[in-house]
């Protein structure tokens, strides 16, 4: 009897997410969402990419609950009991979607019945840094599908309220020139995820990092260093706010760029075909939110039938890139 | 080999876009390309013509070239013999005759299910960070 044993512990989970340190509500792509958090330690991490998107507004669309075992009585043996409740919750069609973060430290579940969900982490100081940067990623994705966006993989970058969505395998070049761009004055919703919505041709910009070498940062990006919010690893996450650059909530989408391979003494950027905007986007977009990858590889397919798709080979010369692209949308 | 063929959902999904399949599997986290004669292909097999009526309107030289890529598609999981065969739509569209029905395969992103922080649950229970 699964059934009754997903809802069983589902309202355990439910129960011990009650612990409230603080409780919030943000505008997240075209919907709001309201979000407790069980610590200040637990806030601390997983507030403050999205607090430039806290509003006033009232009744949300969906909520989701974040705790970890510190603040809780959540036991191990729940926990435990979790692994069966998620691989029921895989499918599409079943009333739940849920995700693992790697080494189980980590869980994201949505119930789509309730439009709510749950973040859990054995302790604070355990969020990643990927889900310190991009905090409910999952959650996030599970709760705008109903609104028609999909997440994607990709940077956005906007002039005015017009964007444009570069998409590329990782290391292909996203982040140095979203960085680039940002740092010649240009308007930022992402550098690595960003909802997006095939029917209103729009991007939505959910979280105000980016992330980048320490190194580059150092040698390319000194003039941001200020943002620098610590970081894991071989990756610095900076945070944004109006001071630094435009973080506009969405904006439309002019073009899906894909980010060719090599680079050039001067930057190209030319017509391509659907498909090698879609191999460039879809993929890596929809392997990493489980329980709606089908639906997600389909509005991608649709986006990129509706909106223009270029291919563009970056040039040596950071300036040089940003300066095209930023003409690319004043003349589109 | 079986006679009728859909794409191998919810394993695996295709988009064509402007006569080009784009072709994903989920679970191993491979994606394809196809030429525009695969493509086309896939596109037939999918409105349910079953592949002899398919063969029966293509040249001889490329029937077995067809085949072929057919037996490389249920391989990969892309594809999957289905019993009845079901005319979903029946515009049938000329063969684009661009050469034999070739397969572009990536494999770039298969160890993003292993190694990214957020996947699926394995069968096995909690996923543990692949070793080095």
């Amino acid at each position: 009897m699964i059934g009754p044993n997903l809802e069983r512990l589902w309202n355990e989970m439910a129960n011990h997410a009650q612990v409230r340190h603080s409780e919030r509500t943000y505008a997240m792509g075209c919907a709001t969402v309201q979000v407790t958090v069980s610590t200040l330690g637990l806030a601390r991490w997983l507030s403050p990419a999205i607090e430039h998107r806290e509003t006033t507004a009232t009744a949300p669309d969906f909520s989701i609950a974040a705790f970890e075992c510190a603040s809780t009585s959540f036991s191990n043996e729940a926990r435990v009991e979790l692994q069966a409740l998620i691989q029921v919750g895989q499918a599409a069609d079943s009333r739940f979607r849920a995700a693992i973060g790697a080494g189980g430290v980590s869980l994201q579940i949505f119930d789509l019945e309730e439009s709510s969900g749950i973040y859990w982490v054995e302790r604070a100081d355990l969020v990643p840094a990927w889900e310190r940067a991009a905090p409910y990623r999952c959650l996030a994705a599970w709760g705008l599908e109903a609104h028609g966006l999909v997440l994607a993989h990709a940077a956005a970058l906007a002039v005015g309220d017009q964007a444009v969505l570069v998409t590329g395998p990782s290391g292909r070049g996203k982040s140095t020139i979203a960085l680039g761009w940002v740092s010649s004055g240009g308007g930022y919703l992402a550098d690595d995820f960003v909802a997006v919505s095939d029917q209103a041709e729009k991007a939505y910009g959910l979280f105000r990092s980016a992330k980048i070498s320490p190194a580059e940062l150092q040698t390319r990006f000194s003039r941001l260093n200020h943002t620098c919010w610590g970081g894991e690893g071989e990756k610095a996450i900076l945070l944004f706010d109006e001071s630094v650059c435009r973080l506009p909530s969405n904006a439309q989408l002019r073009a899906v760029v894909a980010l060719a391979a090599g680079r050039a003494s001067s930057p190209r950027l030319v017509p391509c075909t659907a498909k090698t905007a879609l191999l460039a986007l879809a993929p890596s977009s929809v392997l990493q939110v489980p329980g709606v990858r089908q639906a997600a590889f389909s509005r991608l397919g649709s986006l990129v039938r509706r909106v223009p798709t270029c291919e563009m080979t970056l040039s040596t010369e950071r300036e040089a890139n940003v300066a095209m692209l930023g003409r690319f949308l004043e003349q589109n | 080999m079986s006679n009728s063929f859909r794409v191998n959902e919810p394993a695996a999904a295709m988009q064509v876009l402007e006569g080009e399949a784009v072709l994903i599997h989920f679970d191993s986290g491979k994606y394809y390309a196809a030429n525009r004669s695969g493509s086309w292909l896939l596109d037939m097999l999918s409105r349910g013509y079953s592949l002899a009526t398919l063969c029966e309107r293509l040249p001889p030289s490329a029937q077995a070239d067809v085949h072929e890529f057919v037996g490389l598609l249920t391989s990969e999981g892309l594809l999957t013999a289905t019993p009845t065969p079901s005319l979903l739509e029946a515009a049938f569209e000329p063969w684009p005759d661009d050469g034999a029905p070739t397969l572009e395969v990536h494999t770039d992103l298969e160890d993003l299910l292993k190694l990214d922080p957020i996947h699926d649950v394995e069968a096995d229970g909690w996923p543990a960070k692949a070793g080095p």
